[in-house]
């Protein structure tokens, strides 16, 4: 019973590995698009009603890797713990992105990134 | 004991001076201030023939310093008054430090810690255990097997490959420590995960084994994965240890900011559910030391679901009904909660 049941995590497990592979997949087959999104002007917005604007993305230059814009980088990375986030100024912004730098084993370049992207 | 937290600090202290000789320029100073934040809630249990309150005060300092070092400390205060059909009210207070620590940023991929700290294990523990944090106000059932707090030393970072995935890892040592407010078992450990961005993915798998007294590994696998497409979490955990159980837990939240009706109400709420099952140990040669802690002592199915409000991003009010199941008797468990989430400047100006 306990080894079916298991066997059953592990396998929905997978599933949604093998979901979200083929929607990364998906993303990355969209020439020219900077968000894996399915809407990528969708602001972020906030309990309160107000609104973090998306950045409008610059055109990859031929030859260089893309990678996740700053927007990306905040949803993929603070959205899935955090269901709101109370917004603030600059400094205290640096205090909370340090912290979570360390936390959750933020990459330099995602905690610069999220840093830049709430601070705005 | 003494020679092993020694031997300990003496690697990290190397370790440290050795990074800091290669540490990169940091050409953007983050012009950060130390803040007083955490939570503070209360939830109300009810299940048949007792009613349980739970307030909870959850101060934490974060002290940036320079531009690699932060100090952060986290106490919890947490009431239980407790009501039993036929019996006056009871209660108690728990008190604890569930961290204390100095991180050092020693370059892009590896940062040090020492003192107290949130055991890497699993998901739960390290980044989704606070009360503002969390989807459904009761905890898993398998958060009782992990060793939730640790004295003594981690290295952690994160490492990207390419621009699809990065790495990241925690290894900790922790000494014995036998104190009421800053406890912890001889231990060590880790957790490596592996973090595809695009695909808003995370699995993990940890691993640790206690050095005392029974001397077991607990061995452990999550993940947690959002869609692209929906406003959807979905998360787990599974974990396993040979003297005090096994189970695992998975959970889905869905935003309901998409909802054609009810906009006003519907647009800062969240739906969510959870299924989890714990299985009693089948070669237990003794009751562990400490005793069971509050994981059932028979096979037990339970599920959760719940309804979250944010009446401001830092105000979160939540109900749940969840139904446990097990050979003592079936029953439910509702549950009333608010938290309210702080963040205070405790120095210079608000810019």
């Amino acid at each position: 019973m306990r080894t079916k049941l298991i066997g059953i995590a592990l396998a929905l497990t997978f599933g949604f590995v093998v979901i979200a592979m083929a929607q990364s997949q998906n993303g990355n087959n969209q020439a020219g698009s900077p968000s894996t999104s399915a809407s990528p002007a969708t602001p972020v917005v906030c309990g309160d009603g107000a609104t973090l604007s998306t950045p409008k993305p610059a055109a990859p230059k031929p030859g260089v890797k893309k990678g996740l814009t700053a927007d990306q980088m905040y949803k993929a990375n603070c959205t899935r713990c955090h269901a709101e986030l109370p917004t603030m100024d600059a400094r205290r912004t640096a205090t909370v992105v340090r912290h979570m730098r360390v936390r959750a084993n933020l990459t330099e370049r995602e905690a610069q990134a999220i840093f830049e992207y709430l601070k705005r | 004991m003494n020679r092993s937290i020694v031997l300990v600090l003496g690697i990290m202290l190397l370790v440290t001076a050795g990074a800091h000789g290669q540490a990169p320029v940091y050409t953007k100073p983050e012009s950060a201030t130390p803040i007083l934040t955490g939570f503070v809630g209360t939830a109300a249990d009810f299940q048949p023939d007792q009613q349980q309150i739970r307030p909870t005060i959850s101060p934490i300092v974060l002290i940036p310093l320079g531009q690699r070092w932060l100090i952060e400390s986290e106490a919890e205060f947490e009431g239980n008054y407790t009501h039993q059909t036929g019996q006056p009210w009871d209660h108690e207070w728990d008190k604890g430090v569930e961290y204390a620590q100095i991180n050092f940023i020693a370059n892009k991929y590896m940062t040090l810690v020492g003192g107290r700290f949130l055991t890497p294990f699993g998901i739960f523990n390290e980044r989704l255990h606070p009360g503002w944090i969390r989807n459904l106000p009761d905890a898993p059932i398998i958060t009782d097997l992990e060793m939730t707090d640790s004295n003594g030393g981690m290295v952690r970072g994160a490492i990207p490959i390419g621009t699809t995935l990065n790495v990241n890892y925690a290894a900790f040592f922790s000494a014995s420590t036998n104190n009421s407010w800053v406890g912890a078992s001889r231990a060590a450990g880790g957790r490596v995960g592996f973090f595809f961005p695009k695909a808003r993915l995370e699995i993990g798998t940890s691993f640790q084994r206690k050095l005392q007294d029974d001397h077991v590994n607990t061995y452990g696998v999550d993940f947690i994965w959002q869609s692209t497409k929906l406003p959807l979490d979905i998360r787990g955990e599974i974990a396993r240890n040979r003297f005090t159980g096994s189970g695992y837990w998975i959970e889905g939240a869905y935003r309901m900011r998409r909802a054609p009706f009810w906009r006003p109400f519907m647009r800062k709420s969240q739906a969510e559910l959870r299924f989890e099952q714990f299985f009693t140990p089948t070669d237990m040669p003794t009751i562990p030391i400490g005793g069971m802690g509050d994981m059932p002592d028979v096979n037990t199915q339970r599920f959760f679901a719940g309804w979250s409000y944010w009446v401001r991003p830092d105000i979160r009010a939540n109900v749940s009904y969840g139904r446990q199941f097990n050979t003592e008797g079936d029953h439910n468990i509702w549950t009333v909660g608010i938290t309210y989430r702080f963040a205070f400047p405790l120095a210079g100006g608000s810019k």
